[in-house]
């Protein structure tokens, strides 16, 4: 119990917030938000993962232990880097500079109603991603893929669906995230399909969420009615958003703790709400206050290669499609310059691809 | 260009989602006026529909990755770009507007709770309760090597999800249809898939193929007497009867 406490806390609350301090001073007059902070943080644990798991993975056969003592070490290094940049400035600032009291906005009794009804139906929606079990065939391949990490330690070289040796299926590998979640039933002690099934659709409902609230208020006005009117579209959106099996919103609540389904709705959103941060030119606070954005793309690009073999190229694609857009836009070709070196580590992954592939 | 459209209409499915996000696009092609939306929501996702429906970028994207072409809509901000086209287009009424705009999305959309493809959790792993109770009945004991294991079609797909212990001789490759030109029918599972299972036939292959257990749905019909051909009933899960199949003993690790 003590492991499954310890080992919940650092995947999901230690690591991503003392990871997210790290970006806090490089995000513009949005910088020590709770939730930029996290999510930044959630974002650089994927990315830092995926570097370390990939080579770990092509070299040791059996490198589980090794892979989560290496990503431990790293998160855990990562923090304290966060933990001391953050007393660094507490020391030269006061704390008020730092942790800026907003004032609360007045809401209208309207908009906290539909504030309840937007927080209502993603709860609604955490509760039947927990209560049922949606099928999906592709859990036989990517959850037992975690499943045998955890069990056998054993990094990809097992036949999922039999149990029989196999060489390493590269197109499948350099994916990493069934490792990610073998990494989270390592450290919580958690079996790795529960956590797939039944932790992760708590964890990432959520996260998705946030990230429409984010993409929200740069759309429209934080205090006003607006806001809580376009989550609670955005979630009916989500529940009926069933027309085919193809759809995000399919994916996004069938098969929630799958690569596709992360990429496409966590990645891509990302991608969004960070483009519109970077776009904003009313939030122009001096040097470098878009450097934390800039910064932040690259690593959502890495983690983009972790979900799915195409995360690497969709995500580049719209990353260059609106870094083009925007440069000519803006007339600034300092854009299509910084999305383009964005993308590095997208054109590193898919080289890497097919040269291995 | 039909192809493109066949993938456009099979993503649409039962719904309007997609019509609706043209049209959101559009009127905010027309009415928005803040720069950092137009680039990110509005020309980007222009870019990219144009790009969707031209014929050499299918080629492109199948010569990628064939048969996902439908993912490049994933790119497309639909669920953004409509609700904030429906928030402005309701402007200041609210209560009405949203309850409007709710119907409209509820009745051109689908419900994902009323698929056929998700059902109350029988646990927290999401599998059935008896494959768990079928592997924990033959799971091999610390000191034996995995077991091998042949299980009815509906199991197939979780029991590895549970455990790395039990081995099967074919697995869900062999269920999906539409990778058949991948693969070789396994001898068991041409026995296994046919309406009554020929247990005379069927034994012998396990013995072939070194598998201890057998696992049978009992409303499948079988031919044969299992006692006979080497398999003992050890017990009965649920609808399903487990056999060990005595012709394969169960090997122990090797010391050290």
């Amino acid at each position: 119990m003590l492991q499954k406490a310890f080992g919940f806390l650092f995947v999901f609350v230690f690591a991503p917030v003392c990871c997210g301090l790290l970006w806090s001073e490089s995000m513009g007059r949005e910088k020590y938000r709770a939730g930029n902070i996290y999510l930044a943080g959630f974002l650089t644990q994927f990315g830092i993962f995926q570097i370390i798991a990939v080579p770990v993975m092509i070299w040791d056969i059996y490198g589980m232990q090794r892979l989560v003592n290496l990503t431990t070490g790293a998160l855990t290094a990562l923090c304290v880097g966060g933990i001391g940049m953050t007393v660094w400035r507490l020391r030269r600032e006061k704390w008020a500079a730092v942790f800026v009291k907003r004032p609360a906005a007045a809401l209208s009794f309207e908009c906290k109603l539909f504030w309840i009804l937007a927080l209502s139906a993603i709860v609604f929606q955490m509760y039947m991603s927990y209560a049922y079990a949606p099928f999906d065939g592709d859990d036989s391949y990517y959850v037992v893929q975690s499943v045998l990490a955890d069990q056998t330690g054993v990094l990809n070289r097992i036949r999922p669906y039999t149990g029989l040796s196999t060489d390493l299926d590269i197109r499948h590998a350099l994916a990493t995230l069934p490792l990610w979640e073998a990494y989270v039933a390592r450290m919580t002690g958690i079996h790795a399909t529960i956590v797939a099934h039944s932790l992760l659709p708590l964890v990432l409902i959520p996260l998705t969420y946030l990230c429409y609230y984010k993409i929200g208020r740069k759309l429209l006005d934080a205090s006003d009615i607006k806001l809580p009117v376009f989550m609670t579209l955005v979630s009916v959106m989500q529940i009926w958003g069933n027309i085919s099996i193809y759809t995000n919103a399919t994916f996004f609540l069938m098969r929630t703790w799958q690569g596709k389904s992360i990429l496409a709705n966590l990645i891509l959103l990302v991608q969004i709400w960070l483009l519109l941060e970077i776009f904003d030119s009313s939030d122009e606070t001096g040097n470098g206050s878009k450097r934390g954005y800039w910064g932040l793309l690259i690593v959502n690009n890495i983690a983009a290669a972790m979900m799915t073999s195409m995360g690497a190229f969709l995500a580049a694609m719209f990353l260059g499609i609106a870094g083009l857009v925007g440069a000519i836009q803006r007339r600034r070709l300092s854009i299509l310059l910084k999305a383009a070196l964005c993308c590095v580590p997208n054109v590193v992954y898919l080289l890497l691809l097919v040269a291995m592939g | 260009m039909r192809e493109i459209l066949s993938v456009f209409q099979k993503y649409c499915g039962s719904g309007f989602y997609p019509i609706l996000f043209l049209a959101a696009l559009i009127w905010l092609l027309v009415t928005e006026k803040d720069k950092k939306i137009r680039i990110v929501l509005v020309y980007t996702s222009l870019v990219i529909t144009v790009l969707f429906f031209l014929p050499p970028f299918k080629k492109l994207m199948d010569f990628l990755d064939e048969g996902t072409y439908y993912r490049i809509l994933w790119l497309l901000p639909m669920t953004a770009v409509i609700a904030y086209a429906g928030v402005r287009l309701i402007g200041r009424h609210h209560r009405i507007g949203f309850a409007a705009l709710a119907v409209v999305l509820i009745l051109t959309g689908k419900c994902v709770y009323q698929s056929e493809y998700i059902s109350k959790a029988q646990n927290r792993y999401h599998i059935p309760n008896a494959v768990i109770a079928i592997c924990n009945e033959i799971m091999p004991a610390e000191d034996e090597e995995r077991a091998w294991a042949v299980f009815p079609e509906e199991l197939i797909y979780f029991v590895r999800q549970y455990t790395s212990e039990i081995q099967m001789p074919y697995g869900r490759e062999m269920l999906e249809a539409q990778w058949e030109w991948n693969w070789d029918t396994h001898p068991i599972y041409k026995v296994m898939r046919e309406s009554t299972i020929d247990i005379d036939a069927l034994a012998p292959l396990l013995t072939e193929y070194n598998v201890q257990y057998l696992i049978l749905n009992r409303n499948v019909p079988t031919t044969g007497d299992p006692e006979s051909n080497g398999l003992t009933k050890i017990t009965t899960i649920e609808a399903y009867d487990v056999y060990r199949n005595t012709a394969v003993e169960i090997i122990k690790k090797a010391a050290g």
